[in-house]
């Protein structure tokens, strides 16, 4: 570049960089920012849904406050019938066993803590739990306990261990990549910037499916997820405007094997990941307001939020109940939205990133 | 743990914030795209911050300039439209504008209308001073595509600012 030329851009750019006001609340709202993506992260790698407790800034999976459905229940809390299940001791020799007929299938990392903590599934061949590696900083187990997605310390690429025989496949996939398991665990549904890809574990073949850009309006961070039946996925639709929060206006359904967008259904909610959605399709796990802890379901037919309940991780067991943990707390919740059996965890398990399965 | 983790953070973004959105505006050319850009790359560092405490911002800095280049920040994308036509010409400017600001108007524009890896490579060269080897690796990419894409900006630039070359006369410096 000659030197008249070589000025004038540096001064251009240097003038252009010089416009950028003094940016106000950026530390609060990066590290809302921050908080969500490592709850969401943390629970896409190791449990079924995500609450997002801790908002103090735009929410893309929120719906809007202008579109949010009427509540037409209010928050659950545990009925009075509700059986008190005690405190169940756990120890890696035996399954601990849930209500609902659900069990633990994974206890991975502190939810809200950057300590590294040994971590653990369900054998897949017998009872009890395998303990994985010290160096596994996350984790994110199939619904089986066959294999888990790792994060391993100080690497920045995902790992796939197959717990049967302790062999771990290195995937190249960034460690921040959100995963969702399909519900019998043969398949792994990863969001990515620019679209979607499905691991079989089994084989370490990886589908990825380029999502145009245009073709869908997910502003801001965005999660693919299984529709019941695990042969689409959706992607929350949501917009912003000015300096309001980012509002869901519909899902964007995809063909998981093609990739091919299908449709948009106007749902305005945002299912929290494995096991959102009721096994008849009627209602999903979908999370509520900016700032809430609340977890919505929603009826799909109406768009209505038939039930909100405060919850970490909450998943439609297969007889259409639900089954969700407070952190320290598990609550078993009837087809009709109630409390009817309460369980609560050892301080071993308090706090940890818990994934339930039947 | 947290509580530290979090009063660190914290002070790293109070400290470092206003840099780091001086860089993004010149990648965007907006102060909400850029405050978004930059909010989102402290996001992720957050997620990482026991790993990278200490030597964060060159971690930030990288993401700022991946997430801008790679696009997956949609809603920036659609939003930014590429410009076809030469920008209004020296002429159009009228009068009060004399030539220099003419000029360093058009060039603005120019440059905001670069392809968004072409863009970084200008900044990391003329905003951070940075040589060519350390844009390369900060962007991730060889030597040889760095020296392409700078030239290739250079090339839009001046199809798009045709007095770019011209030397000013001597009244106008």
């Amino acid at each position: 570049m000659t030197r008249p030329v070589d000025d004038r851009v540096r001064t251009a750019v240097r003038d252009l960089a010089s416009e950028a006001g003094t940016p106000h609340g950026l530390a609060a709202r990066a590290l809302a920012q921050g908080r969500r993506r490592l709850r969401v992260r943390r629970t896409v790698l190791s449990t079924a849904a995500a609450v997002l407790v801790t908002v103090a800034a735009a929410v893309p999976y929120a719906l809007s406050r202008h579109d949010t459905p009427p509540v037409v229940t209010t928050p659950l809390l545990p009925s009075v019938a509700a059986s008190e299940l005690g405190t169940p001791t756990w120890s890696t020799t035996s399954t601990y066993q849930l209500p609902g007929g659900a069990h633990l299938a994974g206890i991975g990392a502190y939810r809200d803590r950057h300590t590294t903590v040994r971590q653990f599934v369900v054998n897949p061949d017998s009872s009890g739990y395998r303990t994985l590696y010290k160096n596994v900083v996350e984790s994110n187990p199939s619904p089986t306990g066959r294999y888990v997605l790792t994060a391993l310390q100080g690497d920045e690429k995902l790992a796939l261990l197959d717990v049967r025989t302790g062999h771990y496949r290195r995937l190249d996939i960034d460690v921040a990549t959100a995963a969702v398991w399909s519900s019998d665990g043969s398949r792994l549904l990863m969001t990515r910037e620019s679209g979607f890809s499905i691991l079989d574990p089994a084989t370490g073949t990886l589908v990825e499916h380029e999502v145009e850009h245009g073709e869908t309006t997910c502003a801001g961070y965005c999660l693919y997820t299984w529709l019941p039946g695990e042969t689409q996925v959706a992607l929350p639709q949501s917009e912003t405007a000015n300096s309001e929060p980012s509002r869901v206006t519909g899902l964007a359904i995809f063909d998981a094997a093609t990739g091919e967008l299908l449709r948009n259904d106007p749902i305005k909610a945002a299912p929290i990941g494995r096991g959102s959605w009721s096994a008849d399709g009627r209602f999903v796990l979908a999370t509520t307001a900016e700032g809430s802890a609340l977890v919505s379901v929603v009826d799909v037919a109406t768009g209505t939020v038939v039930a909100a309940f405060p919850a970490e991780t909450a998943v439609f067991l297969r007889d259409g109940t639900i089954l969700a943990s407070t952190g320290d707390r598990i609550l078993h919740y009837s087809t009709d939205h109630r409390v009817t059996e309460t369980l609560t965890l050892p301080k071993a398990l308090s706090g940890r990133d818990l994934t339930f399965a039947e | 743990m947290k509580e530290s983790t979090d009063a660190e953070f914290t002070a790293f973004v109070e400290q470092r914030a206003a840099d780091l959105v001086r860089i993004a505006y010149a990648m965007t050319g907006d102060q909400r795209s850029a405050e978004d850009l930059v909010q989102a790359a402290l996001a992720k560092a957050y997620t990482r911050w026991p790993r990278i405490r200490g030597d964060a911002e060159p971690y930030v800095r990288r993401i700022i300039y991946h997430d801008r280049i790679s696009g997956w920040r949609r809603q920036a994308r659609i939003r930014e439209f590429p410009m076809a036509e030469v920008p209004e010409s020296s002429a159009g400017f009228g009068p009060g504008h004399d030539q220099d600001t003419t000029l360093r108007l058009t060039l603005r524009q120019a440059l905001l209308s670069l392809p968004p890896r072409q863009r970084a490579v200008l900044v990391l060269r003329y905003l951070e001073d940075r040589s060519v080897d350390e844009t390369a690796e900060i962007l991730g990419c060889r030597r040889g595509t760095v020296a392409s894409q700078a030239t290739r900006a250079l090339r839009k630039l001046r199809e798009l600012v045709p007095d770019l070359d011209v030397t000013a006369p001597e009244v106008l410096r």
